[in-house]
Order: C-alpha cells, then sequence, then structure tokens
C-alpha cells in the first residue's frame, strides 16, 4: 500500500574514508534534487576527541581543519606523534580497524588514543563511527529522512548503535547495505539489460577497495516481490568470511611519501590527500601511519595481489555476472600508472565492461548515496526496494532429553524484504516449561557475538501443569536487535499465562569460571544430560593429503583389478595410510575420512576410490582371500556408507567367513540401518563370553551413530548393559590391563543413549543402575589406590569413571573422557 | 611592619569604590563574557557548549561578537534589567502579602486575658507570693503569659529586603549611565519602575521590622522551595555574585583590562588577517577559546586552550598571546609585560623576528570618565614607546584596526 501522503525529499548518505557524499530525493518524482559533497571547503572526515570531561565528540570535515591533532607544533593540542598519539581520529582508521578485526575474526578491536592534559583519552572505533555518521546525517538531513550506508558486515551490534546516536541526535535514520546501494545505483542505470540475461547471469559483484581492506560481495539479482512494485531487486547474502581481504592504501601511502616527515604526511592525509598512483611498487620499509601515530599492526598486502585476484575472479566467474560495481578511495588507484581495476575489467571481461561502474572517492561515494536515497524514498511509499538475509540468531532448547540450538530466524539463504519488519511466519510451537518451574530461562545465541546469553523471568505462580510455550520472533534486517516474545499458556487449559519479552541487548552473558563468554558449544556441553552426546571420528585434512599418493596409485590401477586385489603389499600400505590417525586432533579421533564418510578433500576422489574398492569388494565376495579381507578393512576404516555393504557384513557375522573380525571391525565403523545394529548387538551379546572385537564394534557403533538404539528394545538394551558390566567387573578385578576394560565403560555410557527414546530406561534407582554405579565406585576406588592399571594412560580415570556415574544419575556434562583414546 | 603583612594590609584595603570608571568598563567586559557564555551558538558543524564552569567557544565566535558587542541605539542589557523584568511583579506580590509566622513572647498579662502558660511562666508563678492566682497576681492582677503575634522578621524577608536594598544600588547606576542616552528605553523604563517599588517596600511599615542581613545566609525550606521566594532567592545569588565579582574586579583589574585589550587586537588581527587574503583567518577562527563564568587567576580566559597564530600573509604569522603563555611556547624568551606579539616567520617555530612586550598603566580611579585613558608601553627592539588606548575598548572595536599595522609591523 502506497502512503499518500509520504511526499518528503529524503537523504541518502554515505561515509566512506576521505569522503563522502549525501543526496536528495524528490518524494513525489523520486527525481536527484540536491546533493551534499565535500568540494574544496572539506577535509579528511575526522573525530576530534574531548579534552574536557562532558565535552562531546566533533565530527570535523570542515577546512581549515581545528587545531586539534592537526599536525601542528602549536599550540600543543594539534600535536601528533608516537608518544601522545592525536587528538583527532580519522574515520579512514576507524573503519580499517573495524574491519581489520572481522579479518582476523578478533573482537577486540583497538582503541585510538591521545595522551594530552596529563590524561590518556580513549575513542572507540565503533564510537568514532556512529558520532561521525549522527553528526553528519544531522548536518545533511535536517529533519528528513535518511537512509545512510553501512558496510556488509556491520554487525547488529554497530547497527543498533549508529541508530541510537542518530535517534539521540535527532535524525530520522534507516541503514542500507552497502553492496544494496551500489546495486540500487546499478538498477537505476543498467535495469534495462537484465531482462534479457538467463537467471544464472543476474548476479552482480560489488567491490569496495578502502584504506584497510578489499570487500568482494555478490548480491543477487531477482525478479520483483509481492510487496514491490520493482522490477527486478537486489537480494544480499549474509557476508562470508573470505568476502574481506587486507587492502593496501596504508602501505601505499607509507611508502610513496616515505621522504616526509609523519606530521607532513599527516597533513596531506588530513587534506584529503589519498594516494592515486604507485609507480614503484617496493616492499614497506617503513612504518604506515596507524603504526606510527597508534602503534596499530594492520595486516596489509602488495598492491599487485588485489589486482590479480580481481583479474582471476574475472577470468573465471564473469560468464556469472551482469555487471561490476568498484567504488572505495582506491576503485580508481593505479599500479605502475596504468594498471587500474577498471582497465582488468575492459581486458578481462568486455562483455560486462560496459555494464559496470568504477566510481573512486567522492564519486564512489555519490553513486552510494544515490542508491541510498533511492531506497530511502521508496521505504517510506512501503515499497521493498531489495532482499535481505538476516543473521543467524539460535535458542536453547531440549527436545526428548536432547539438548540442542534451534534456529529461530529464517534460514541461511532464505530472503526476506529488506528494511521492512519480518516477522517469522509460524510462531515456534512445541515449547514447554516443566511443572513445578518458578521461573523461565531462555538462552539465546548470536551469530554476530562470541557468547551465548540469557533471560530469566519469574512466573507469576508456581507451573503446577506443564505449561506450554510459543516463541515469536520478529526482526528488521539491518535495523539492530531482533525482538523475542515467549506466550505462555497452561497445556491443559489452553489459558494464557503470561507473555515475556526478550531484548537481546538486555540478555545478560553466561560467564565461564574466568569471567570468559562461554560459545554455544560450550554451552550444550556444560548442560547436565541424561546421555552423552556422540563422539564421532573427524576427517583429518593432513592424513588426507599424505594417503593421496596411496589412493592415486590405487585409482590409477583399478583398470587391472585382478592384479589389485591380489598386491596385498600395496592393500595393507594403502590400509595402513586411511587408519592412520592425526595425533595433532587429539583429544579428538581423526582419520583421513570421518566416521560420516566425509572427506576433507575433493569429493570426487574419494567416490572414485569408494567406487573401485566396492567394485572389487562385489567382485571377489564370492572367492574371498587375503587382499578381499583388506579391502573389507579398507571399506571398514572409510566408514563407507553403502547399505548393500552392510547388509552384507550384518549377514557373514554370523556365517562361517574365513576372517570374522575384519567384518565385526567394518560392521562396527560402517553400521548405520537401526535395524542392523540391533541384529548385530542381540547376536553379540546373546553369549556370556563377548570378544573384545565384538565389544569395540559395539562402543564404536553407539557413539557414531545418533538412532543406533533406536530399533533395540528396552530388553535387549538392558542385557546388553548387563553383559557390559559383567565384563567390566571382570576386567576390574584384573586390573584394568584390557582394552575390553576400556569397550565395556564407553558401551555402559552410550547404551544410555536409549533414553532417547525410552526415558524410563535405567532409571538412577534401578537395581541395574545401582549396580553399574556401585561397580564404578569400586572402580574409582581401586584406580586411586592404585590397583586400575588401564590401557591408555593419560586419561584422568576418577573422573572418567565419575563421568559415567554421573551419566546414569542423569547429570553427566561434556564429552566421554574414557572415549578420548580410542585404539 | 614587615613587608608581607603591608602587602596583606594594602590588598585587604584595597576595596573597589562605589564609582569607578575602570570597573565600569571592566563590568561592561564581565558583561560580554557573561553573554558569551549564556549563548552557546548551536551549529551542527561548528559545535560549542558549555562543558560544567566552562564554556567552549570558536576564537572566530569571540572576535565577531566583540566587533558587533555595541549597538549603539539601545542600552546594555545589565543583570539589573533582566531582573526588573522578572521580579517587579513579584516583589510587588511578596510586598503586599509578606510570609508572616506566629512568634510566642512572654509578656505580663491580665489574668482575665491570658491564655497560655510555658514552664518559664509556670516558675514566675511558683515564685509569687500567696495562694491562689489572683493572690500571685498581685494588685496589677497580671501574670506572667505565653503571648502570640505575627512577624514578618524572617530569614526570607531579610532576603528580600536586602535584595531590595541592592537593586535599589544598582538601578540607580544603571539609570545614571544610561538614562540620559536612553530616556524612553522600555528597558530603562523598566528599570525605573522597579527602582520604584523597591524603593517603595524597603521603607514600607510592613517591612520595617525585618532586620538586616550581616553576611550570606543558608536558604531555608521557603527560599528554596515556594516559588515566589525561590525567584528572589535566585536573584539574590546572582546580585551578591555578581557585586563580589566587581570587588574581584577591581582587585584583579590590571590583568582583566589586559585580557580585554587582547581581544580587542585578536579582532583587529582578524580583521588584518582577512584582508591580506580569504581564508588566512578561518584557521585560528576554528580554535577552541574556553571562557569561564567566573574570575580565575586574574581573567574569564582558561589558558589551557589557545588559539594558533594569526596568518598575515604567505611569510609572516603573528602570535598575540598572554606573557605566561608566551614563556611555555618560546622557552628563550622571557617577554616581561602584560601580553606580547610574536611575529613568525614562514615555517619557523622557535625562530621569530619581532616581539612587542606590552605592559599597561591603569590610571587611577577617580578620574572621569572622558578623560580615561590606559598608558600602554610598547617595548620592540630595545626601545619602549608609549601609547594612549581609550578605556572604553567595547564602545570602540576598531580602535587598533588602523593602528595595527604601523604599530608592530611595519615600523
Amino acid at each position: 500500500m502506497i502512503k499518500a501522503n509520504s511526499t518528503k525529499p529524503v537523504w541518502g548518505l554515505s561515509l566512506g574514508s576521505t569522503s563522502w557524499a549525501a543526496e536528495c530525493v524528490d518524494g513525489n518524482s523520486g527525481e536527484l534534487i540536491r546533493q551534499s559533497i565535500p568540494g574544496s571547503k572539506y577535509s579528511t572526515p575526522s573525530i576530534l576527541l574531548p579534552r574536557l570531561s562532558g565535552e562531546p565528540t566533533r565530527l570535523d570535515t570542515w577546512t581549515p581543519i581545528h587545531v586539534r591533532g592537526s599536525g601542528t607544533s602549536w599550540p600543543l593540542e594539534g600535536v601528533v606523534d608516537g608518544v601522545v598519539g592525536s587528538g583527532r581520529m580519522p574515520v579512514a582508521a576507524a573503519w580499517t580497524a573495524r574491519s581489520q578485526a572481522f579479518l582476523s575474526h578478533d573482537q577486540s578491536v583497538p582503541v585510538w588514543r591521545w595522551s594530552f592534559d596529563g590524561v590518556s583519552h580513549e575513542l572507540r572505533p565503533i564510537d568514532c563511527l556512529a558520532d561521525a555518521i549522527a553528526q553528519l546525517g544531522s548536518w545533511v538531513g535536517k529533519k528528513s529522512p535518511i537512509a545512510i550506508t553501512i558496510p556488509n558486515n556491520f554487525r547488529q551490534l554497530e547497527q543498533q548503535l549508529v541508530i541510537d546516536r542518530c535517534r539521540a541526535s535527532d535524525v530520522d535514520v534507516t541503514l542500507l547495505w552497502r553492496p544494496i546501494a551500489g546495486a540500487l545505483a546499478w538498477l537505476d542505470q543498467f535495469e534495462s539489460t537484465l531482462g534479457k540475461l538467463p537467471e544464472s547471469k543476474r548476479n552482480l559483484l560489488d567491490v569496495h577497495a578502502d584504506w584497510g581492506t578489499i570487500t568482494f560481495t555478490e548480491i543477487r539479482i531477482v525478479s520483483g516481490h509481492e510487496s514491490s512494485s520493482r522490477k527486478w531487486l537486489p537480494a544480499r547474502s549474509r557476508p562470508q568470511g573470505n568476502d574481506v581481504t587486507p587492502g593496501f592504501g596504508w602501505a601505499v601511502e607509507a611508502i610513496s611519501r616515505k621522504l616526509l616527515s609523519l606530521t607532513q604526511r599527516w597533513s596531506r592525509f588530513m587534506d584529503g590527500g589519498g594516494v592515486d598512483d604507485l609507480r614503484s611498487c617496493s616492499q614497506l620499509d617503513g612504518s604506515t601511519l596507524l603504526d606510527s601515530i597508534q602503534q596499530w599492526e594492520t595486516a596489509f598486502v602488495s598492491p599487485i595481489e588485489p589486482f590479480n585476484s580481481f583479474k582471476e575472479r574475472l577470468i573465471r566467474e564473469s560468464a556469472r555476472y551482469a555487471g561490476v560495481v568498484i567504488t572505495g578511495d582506491f576503485a580508481g588507484f593505479a599500479l605502475d600508472g596504468n594498471t587500474t581495476l577498471s582497465i582488468i575489467l575492459d581486458i578481462f571481461a568486455p562483455k560486462i565492461a560496459r555494464t559496470s561502474i568504477v566510481a573512486s572517492g567522492i564519486e564512489g561515494e555519490k553513486l552510494l548515496a544515490k542508491g541510498a536515497a533511492i531506497f530511502a524514498n521508496e521505504r517510506q511509499k512501503d515499497i521493498v526496494s531489495y532482499l535481505d538475509t538476516l543473521p543467524e540468531l539460535d535458542l536453547f532448547v531440549e527436545t526428548s532429553g536432547q539438548f540442542d540450538w534451534l534456529p529461530l530466524l529464517s534460514g541461511k539463504d532464505r530472503f526476506v524484504p529488506g528494511g521492512q519488519k519480518w516477522q517469522r511466519p509460524d510462531p515456534i510451537r512445541g515449547l514447554a516449561v516443566r511443572r513445578g518451574a518458578t521461573a523461565v530461562r531462555l538462552v539465546v545465541a548470536h551469530e554476530e557475538f562470541n557468547g551465548v546469553r540469557e533471560i530469566a523471568a519469574m512466573l507469576s505462580e508456581t507451573a503446577e501443569q506443564r505449561l506450554s510455550a510459543e516463541l515469536h520472533v520478529s526482526a528488521i534486517a539491518a535495523q539492530g536487535n531482533a525482538a523475542l516474545r515467549l506466550d505462555l499458556a497452561d497445556e491443559s487449559q489452553s489459558r494464557p499465562m503470561g507473555k515475556i519479552h526478550a531484548d537481546w541487548r538486555r540478555m545478560k552473558p553466561i560467564l565461564d569460571k574466568n569471567g570468559q563468554p562461554i560459545d554455544k558449544n560450550s554451552y550444550l556441553k556444560m548442560q547436565p544430560r541424561a546421555f552423552p552426546e556422540l563422539m564421532p571420528r573427524k576427517s583429518s585434512y593432513s592424513c588426507w593429503n599424505r594417503s593421496q599418493s596411496q589412493i592415486s596409485e590405487f585409482i590409477r590401477r583399478l583398470p587391472a583389478s585382478n592384479k589389485l586385489v591380489s598386491d596385498t603389499n600395496f592393500l595393507r600400505s594403502l590400509n595402513q595410510a586411511v587408519q592412520q590417525k592425526d595425533q595433532t586432533q587429539y583429544p579428538n579421533d581423526a582419520t583421513a575420512i570421518g566416521s560420516d564418510f566425509h572427506c576433507p578433500g575433493t569429493k570426487r576422489i574419494l567416490d572414485e576410490f569408494v567406487d573401485g574398492l566396492l567394485q572389487l569388494w562385489r567382485k571377489n565376495k564370492s572367492r574371498p582371500n587375503d587382499g578381499f579381507v583388506i579391502v573389507v578393512r579398507i571399506l571398514g576404516y572409510l566408514s563407507v556408507d553403502s547399505l548393500e555393504f552392510e547388509n552384507w557384513l550384518i549377514k557373514n557375522i554370523c556365517s562361517s567367513f574365513p576372517d570374522r573380525g575384519s567384518v565385526k571391525h567394518s560392521f562396527g565403523l560402517c553400521a548405520r540401518d537401526s535395524g542392523n545394529i540391533a541384529k548385530f548387538l542381540s547376536a553379540v551379546f546373546a553369549s556370556r563370553d563377548v570378544g573384545t572385537t565384538d565389544l569395540k564394534s559395539a562402543s564404536q557403533i553407539l557413539r557414531y551413530r545418533a538412532k543406533a538404539t533406536e530399533a533395540m528394545t528396552s530388553e535387549l538394551c538392558e542385557n546388553v548393559f548387563r553383559v557390559s558390566l559383567r565384563v567390566f567387573e571382570r576386567e576390574m578385578a584384573n586390573g584394568g590391563r584390557s582394552f575390553a576394560f576400556r569397550w565395556s565403560s564407553l558401551i555402559v555410557v552410550y547404551i544410555l543413549r536409549r533414553r532417547m527414546f525410552d526415558s524410563g530406561f535405567a532409571e538412577p534407582e534401578d537395581k541395574l543402575a545401582q549396580h553399574a554405579k556401585v561397580l564404578f565406585s569400586t572402580a574409582i576406588r581401586h584406580s586411586k589406590s592404585g590397583k586400575l592399571h588401564p590401557i591408555g594412560g593419560s586419561v584422568d580415570l576418577p573422573a572418567a569413571l565419575q563421568q559415567v556415574i554421573d551419566y546414569i544419575d542423569k547429570k553427566g556434562r561434556g564429552d566421554i573422557l574414557m572415549a578420548v583414546e580410542n585404539q | 611592619m614587615s613587608g608581607m603583612t603591608q602587602a596583606a594590609s594594602t590588598k585587604v584595603l584595597d576595596i573597589a569604590p562605589d564609582v569607578s570608571p575602570i570597573l565600569d568598563v571592566l563590568e561592561d567586559y564581565s558583561r560580554f563574557i557573561d553573554e558569551l557564555f549564556d549563548q552557546p551558538k548551536p551549529h551542527s558543524a561548528f559545535w560549542e557548549g558549555n562543558v560544567g564552569n566552562t564554556a567552549i567557544r570558536s576564537v572566530g565566535r569571540v572576535v565577531y561578537k566583540w566587533r558587533h558587542s555595541l549597538i549603539e541605539n539601545q542600552p546594555p542589557l545589565a543583570l539589573i534589567v533582566r531582573l526588573s523584568r522578572k521580579l517587579s511583579d513579584i516583589v510587588s506580590d511578596i510586598g503586599q502579602h509578606p510570609r508572616k509566622i506566629l512568634e510566642r513572647r512572654r509578656s505580663m498579662e491580665p489574668v482575665s486575658r491570658f491564655r497560655e502558660l510555658d514552664s518559664t511562666c509556670v516558675r514566675w508563678l511558683i515564685r509569687q507570693p500567696g495562694l491562689s492566682i489572683v493572690e500571685k497576681a498581685g494588685h496589677r492582677r497580671q501574670i506572667l503569659a505565653v503571648q502570640r503575634f505575627e512577624s514578618v522578621n524572617t530569614l526570607e524577608n531579610r532576603v528580600l529586603v536586602d535584595l531590595l536594598k541592592r537593586c535599589r544600588t544598582l538601578a540607580a547606576d544603571y539609570l545614571r549611565h544610561h538614562a540620559g542616552r536612553f530616556p524612553n528605553h522600555v528597558w530603562i523604563q523598566a528599570t525605573q519602575r522597579f527602582k520604584r517599588i523597591c524603593e517603595q517596600f524597603v521603607d514600607s511599615a510592613e517591612l520595617a521590622c525585618v532586620q538586616s542581613i550581616t553576611s550570606l545566609p543558608q536558604p531555608n525550606y521557603v527560599l528554596l522551595h515556594e516559588s515566589r521566594y525561590h525567584e528572589v532567592w535566585l536573584a539574590y545569588e546572582q546580585v551578591i555574585r555578581q557585586q563580589t565579582r566587581r570587588q574581584q574586579l577591581w582587585q584583579s583589574r590590571q590583568s582583566v583590562w589586559a585580557e580585554m585589550c587582547l581581544i580587542a587586537i585578536w579582532s583587529s588581527m582578524s580583521l588584518l588577517a582577512r584582508k591580506s587574503g580569504s581564508g588566512n583567518c578561518r584557521s585560528t577562527h576554528r580554535c577552541d577559546l574556553w571562557v569561564r563564568d567566573k574570575l580565575e587567576d586574574g581573567g574569564f580566559i582558561d589558558w589551557s586552550s589557545c588559539p594558533t597564530d594569526w596568518k598575515l600573509d604567505s611569510v609572516s604569522r603573528v602570535s598575540v598571546v598572554p606573557a605566561k603563555v608566551l614563556a611555555n611556547r618560546f622557552q628563550t624568551i622571557r617577554s616581561g609585560g602584560d601580553f606580547s606579539f610574536v611575529r613568525m616567520k614562514a615555517g619557523g617555530e622557535e625562530e621569530f623576528e619581532d616581539l612587542v612586550a606590552v605592559g599597561l598603566d591603569l590610571p587611577d580611579s577617580n578620574e572621569t570618565e572622558q578623560q580615561a585613558t590606559v598608558s600602554v608601553s610598547f617595548s620592540k627592539n630595545g626601545s619602549v614607546v608609549s601609547k594612549d588606548v581609550p578605556l572604553d575598548l567595547l564602545k570602540r572595536p576598531d580602535f587598533f584596526d588602523d593602528r595595527l599595522r604601523g604599530w608592530f609591523l611595519d615600523d
């Protein structure tokens, strides 16, 4: 619906590193009617640090610049050097600091320091940016609605800070992703070219070449949304880790002005003097401005690298792009006098060069401001201008005794209307508050924060009945925090019992005993549990690499498969390679291929390798020989996902196969079908005397496969539990010197996963569970008195045994220690 | 008498005279500072604001205000004018209905009329001979009893009367200076009316029994929370502060006048720099000046924030600063005097071409306003030149414009 009265002129603003621009669009016609750009009267935008307590920060982008931190020797507040720092923080430095922190995945962003009047003044980069945006927005937009561009990786906390500062300055602000602003400006110019292109080519590459970083963002162009009158809409995906690479701006400045003094370089920089060309691309032998003044070590690369990277990307993927938008201070940077990004574009992607835009410095900011103004105008008319993806937000839940993180916002690739309020179409149902609870606790994890947070709300009365709960989630992409609302209702009477509203900012971070925030996975492991988490075998990149030569040799020799199966030496070396463990991943168990049949390298090679092995197995299964047995073992070590192979294994476990050990071994590693697993355990644990290989295979199945106990009857599980305890007791009497001691312990604890399907299994008060606890307590005593000497060594045995008791008591925490040194 | 005791007694005796052209000028200057302090100019590009007791203003704003402070078509908006506009109705109201309290007083009362006895009265009664009250009352038929009566002699009324007396003096001074030139101006009329109100109630029978105040009192609940008396208290504080400042101005007259002279010269420097090239003055104009709301260290300006040099052309810059600031900047210079001019070559920080040390010699306070000038000695390259500068620089903001180049740059 279009609002009839919303015809105010609106502004779009883009604040770059050394320049900025604002464009005003008429609300009725949508035409650009005014622009505000830094001409000769403007200098590099900076924020003046306050001297007096209570003095606000001040944006300075006018010329002549304010004396503070200007580089003059008098008055003293103008001095800039490595000892006192500088009384002004350039916006370029703030953008660099925050994006470099993103680059290094480091949450600790350096602060800008200035020692003056005997006091150390500090300013965080994000405060610098928020204040600069708010003050510039206030100066430009006055009371008009204004859309301001933000980088694609601008975190929610940063967005909220900018919004808060703008609102405090009475600025009616909306935020817009910078690549989207570029895409909207591009669409304004080249929209007509899209109709002829197939869907696979409707992508736009946005490149932002700034002082500290270079950002590549891919924007999909999709056909119009139901709530938009636009024919084409840019769609933004969440930022990926490899979107951002180090830039070269600060290094180039240091190289090209190495003959100048620090204050001269600073003055040139403050005068808005960017570096346009670098004829001699020598190594940096001095310090960057940020290093000299603030001791900030910023990552940088040689200017050649981004040029090459851009060139390679164009060669590889230009067929996918409808155009390229290049903005930022270094968009027009020339290397050795002639190579610029636009020339590379012309040479390596001439087809898309015609529909591409290279706009450097102010021109780039004008382009982005124009895109922002288009968005602001359409937003005030309730027209969807672009599609967006929301950040990952997860709620900690317990389902059937299993703890997990439940995604609250939409899926990773699902687009929602940008700039509009998005509400989860269906509330999350099936949540419940336990009987007798006096409070509700919500624990939420956000991908942009390194710790989980909680909010606890007291119930008005104790929940006598189980309370059902619905969770409503809403968020506006790029406009700050998501809102959560939990509606509680009495399950029996369906009467509402209250609502809980959670605001991320007001949620309390959960800290460990050292005061550090706890991440999602650690929090999951900390929860008291009735059964242990799976402990799968991981895949190791180094092991995969080491085994490559043998695997390649095997693939090469596949055509002569008859000879191959008889070459037992080669097969043994191959077996050795795939079973080799990666000791560097201790305490995790890792081999070339994980227990989930995934490899860290090219999947095609693995598929080819396994197809060859299965081919050999099929050919020779009717006449097994030594080579065949090794092939079966290799397939086991690969945890190959083949029902045919699994069925053959289960069939031969009870048959007269010459090497039943290898069959059991492979079944333990490959079994996935819960019916087959139930058959295997039923056969193995039918006898009183269970072999070590049987125990090992059973323990592996139970710790690798989530549904291992699903098809088992409770009687069978109890039998497995009982027999394993018997083995454990026997081995304990022998000093625990055998592997059987370890495997039986593992089976006892992992068979508790049956509680997922039968919550009454092995209740802590049951006779069998009591017996198990007595046994393990005895083992702890023996261990402390030195009577137990299990194989393995470095595991803290009393702690590992106590952990088993805790799991039987439904108070278990963390990964099973006993499983760590599995052989 | 030792030297120190003599100095101390001289300081004690250095009391501000009731009438002094120097004080009048300095009070005009302090009013200029007050206006500067009270009127931060909201501008989204160049911030100005007050931080605690300090106002941060740009040098450009200060020199602009200096040049345009004198508006010849109206009298100055002094404190008494503001008070006359604000307090006239309140004072009239209170004067007619001052706040009263019931006081108790013991006095001899006829036995037939006494109403209340307290312990003292009872003790007196016991001591009297006789058995019954009638016998104890004696032949006068009177006993000591508590009598209640209304009184206006309260702290709030004492403050009011003191304020009225002070406002009467302030109004008289203001009218003496400005009524002749602007007899029909609304501010003059308001002040005259307020003066009449003050006189009416100071001498009224209603407030005649209110005692005078001997020292600055602590405000009571009424002064802090009763709406009419609270306004009285706020006004009283302002008046006291102004009169205290008058004394401080007198004691620091040399340095305050030097500060005023400095701003006058900055104003002319700004004009000179602007004429030498557009934009030459802008760099200095953007510097912060910290203005305090009260006198400290003999001035209103906090020199912790100091303006940069005035750029006159592409080769020379001039710094006009107090002598103590100059000594901080150029360790080798000891200029003496009250303030100094330093002319520097382009690019040179420690190299300077000329140093002009300026010393002031204020006249006696009993000179008439028309005759009052300041003898200023300019010491340059060893030679000392004395010149006269008019006291009322605020009324002649362009005084240094023509003289500046000839005095300090060309000769």
